[in-house]
């Protein structure tokens, strides 16, 4: 670390020579050599910002475009003069070409591209089912690129969303004892049971509210009774004769199970 | 589907039904991306079979 002592003095040795040599530096400056260099740094900073920029601009279009050249077949590294032989060669052409009509080849590498694994023989059958596999994720993109399919993807959240919204809306009241109406018989079965269930649970009590309500009103029960005509006493005697019936059954299986 | 052979044919069948249009290209997409599921899979049982140097019948590769 330099000291404060030590800073100052060089500053000041700085200072000295500047004032010593003004006249070189100032020649030196406006020399044309200077000049062209400075030149020079100064499109080199905007030349490498300009690749930079371009870069992120169409990074899709290089990751495409780099996915689209091949590997050397002996399995070497891809590197520029590799490419350029290649290309003199035609190589890239044919290997796009196989990439186009997915060889056997191209597919095999596929599959062993993950695989650290050399000599692992892969089955013909898997091949030509990776084959397959491929053209057919390739017609599905071609009909509808991943592009519109996002996009249709989207649409659907979107009306599913606005879907879920207006279900959530304040409803008319007609339609709101509609839909009551309708989810009342979409239960009616469940309904019924549920209610069977109450009464046989608490049938004690039940019973009992219907006692109290009997002797409260057994005057006028009675001469209700008493004015019945001979066919709904019959009706009524029925109905009391399959309930009878009903409590007997239930008894019986009660029995059964040995409850 | 009991082996890779039957994949084969009900890959070329979806193809075939895309090509017609008689299935929509989200469900194709869909059976596209489970069939290369079970073709890695049956490329993963083979790494491993090589890797403990195995060679056992892979039942969904034989025909």
């Amino acid at each position: 670390m330099l000291t404060a002592e030590k800073k100052a003095k060089i500053r000041l040795q700085g200072i000295a020579y500047r004032e010593a040599n003004k006249e070189r530096i100032k020649a030196r400056k406006t020399s044309e050599e200077f000049k062209a260099k400075r030149r020079e740094t100064r499109d080199l900073v905007k030349n490498r910002e300009e690749c930079r920029a371009y870069y992120q601009r169409n990074i899709e279009k290089l990751r495409l475009k780099k996915k689209e050249w091949i590997r050397s077949p002996e399995g070497q590294a891809y590197t520029k003069s590799y490419r350029k032989e290649a290309y003199a060669k035609g190589g890239i052409e044919r290997g796009r070409k196989k990439i186009a009509e997915v060889e056997l080849r191209y597919v095999r590498e596929l599959l062993n591209k993950d695989g650290k694994l050399t000599g692992v023989e892969i089955p013909i059958e898997l091949i030509e089912a990776k084959q397959i596999q491929i053209k057919l994720k390739r017609l599905v993109d071609e009909i509808a690129p991943p592009e519109k399919r996002k996009a249709i993807a989207k649409a659907e959240r979107i009306a599913l969303v606005i879907k879920r919204r207006l279900e959530q809306a304040p409803i008319s009241k007609e339609r709101k004892n509609a839909l009551a109406r309708a989810r009342y018989h979409n239960n009616l079965e469940k309904a019924k049971e549920k209610r069977r269930k109450y009464r046989e649970k608490n049938r004690e009590i039940l019973n009992a509210k219907m006692r109290e309500i009997y002797h409260a009103n057994k005057e006028e029960i009675n001469a209700k009774r008493r004015n019945i005509s001979p066919e709904e006493r019959a009706h009524i005697n029925a109905l009391s004769r399959a309930r009878d019936a009903r409590a007997r059954e239930a008894k019986l299986k009660l029995k059964q199970q040995g409850v | 589907m009991k082996n890779v052979g039957e994949l084969r044919d009900q890959l070329s069948q979806v193809f075939n039904d895309l090509r017609c249009g008689t299935i929509k290209h989200t469900d194709a997409g869909e059976l596209a991306n489970i069939a290369g599921k079970m073709i890695n899979s049956a490329k993963v049982q083979l790494d491993y079979h090589a890797l403990t140097k195995q060679i056992p019948k892979i039942p969904f590769l034989d025909k």
